[in-house]
């Protein structure tokens, strides 16, 4: 019987070809790259479609992939461009990323109060945010990334990753703070 | 002390982190392996293949020391003395000759334009990431 083969086993192995080897490390890190390109485009065909695009592009790219970062980092770096890609092709003419979605402040948010209401929560939150801002706290808050990894991830500066998540991290916080109050938090501790 | 006085602490962040990992990522469709395999299939996996010179170094120091052998014995004085009728003259530049030739405008820029493909070629091989990023 033999063991997990180790990620760089498998990089390698796909590298040469081995297309299974690549659907195994598909499985790893589907979750996170449709995670981050449903951030962005907020659309469950979209982000599926460009999911797979990442996969691809990752595949076909492989050979340039030296091991120089981590190579989640440079898998969510093709999901991140991937994605704002479509999202650009997806209206003609250019995109603000700045641009919060027009529901940002139209409405009270919706009251959750069970543990299942968890996952919503998050969601309901980010969708109130500008897409660059919720992948920016998806990379920071649910993948763990540092500022730099962040930096490499989108290709902005140190400076303009800080801004923009202070700017996020402080409407979440309202959001949860406002709306939800303690149901958010008792969510977590339970 | 209730939520909102809560929030104001230091560990805003650590709370928003296991928001974060509560909630955890969105599940991605359970056959995302086999459409992105399905589509791979179409066209394979570019390779990597070594891109070899067309003349290997060993090459090219055989070719220089040929050309080094070959202007040492022309420039060193020869005991032989041939008839001129019957061989054609073939001198090989002598070293202050060779020297103001290689230094003209002309060469120099040859050599120069030479070096700077070779660069460009030595940056266009070198293997570089599909996201401009790392």
């Amino acid at each position: 019987m033999t063991g997990p083969m180790p990620e760089e086993e498998l990089i390698e192995a796909a590298r040469k070809g081995d297309q299974q080897a690549y659907a195994r490390l598909m499985r790893s890190y589907k979750h996170m790259v449709y995670t981050v390109c449903m951030r962005v485009l907020r659309n469950r065909e979209e982000a599926e479609e460009a999911t797979q695009d990442s996969f691809v592009k990752a595949y076909r790219n492989l050979a340039s992939y030296q091991g120089g970062a981590r190579f989640s980092t440079w898998l969510y770096s093709i999901a991140y461009r991937t994605a704002l890609s479509a999202l650009r092709a997806r209206r003609t003419g250019t995109v603000d990323l700045e641009a919060a979605p027009d529901r940002v402040l139209a409405g009270p948010a919706p009251a959750f109060g069970h543990a299942q209401d968890l996952h919503a929560m998050v969601e309901e939150a980010l969708s109130r945010m500008p897409a660059e801002d919720a992948a920016l706290m998806t990379f920071y808050y649910l993948q763990d990334r540092s500022v730099e990894e962040i930096v490499t991830i989108t290709g902005l500066s140190v400076s303009n990753v800080k801004v923009k998540l202070h700017r996020a991290r402080k409407r979440m916080l309202e959001l949860v703070q406002g709306h939800w109050k303690a149901e958010a938090w008792t969510l977590i501790n339970d | 002390m209730d939520a909102d006085q809560r929030l104001k602490d230091d560990g805003q962040d650590a709370r928003l982190r296991a928001l974060f990992h509560g909630a955890g990522p969105l599940p991605a469709p359970d056959d995302l392996e086999q459409r992105v395999l399905a589509r791979l299939s179409t066209a394979p996996a570019r390779v990597p293949v070594d891109s070899r010179p067309l003349l290997s170094w060993k090459a090219w120091v055989g070719a220089l020391v040929a050309f080094l052998g070959l202007w040492l014995w022309a420039a060193l004085p020869s005991t032989t003395v041939l008839p001129s009728a019957a061989m054609p003259e073939f001198a090989l530049p002598k070293v202050d000759v060779l020297l103001a030739l290689l230094s003209t405008p002309w060469t120099l820029m040859t050599i120069a334009t030479g070096a700077l493909l070779l660069l460009l070629d030595t940056v266009l091989i070198r293997p570089r990431l599909a996201a401009r990023s790392v």
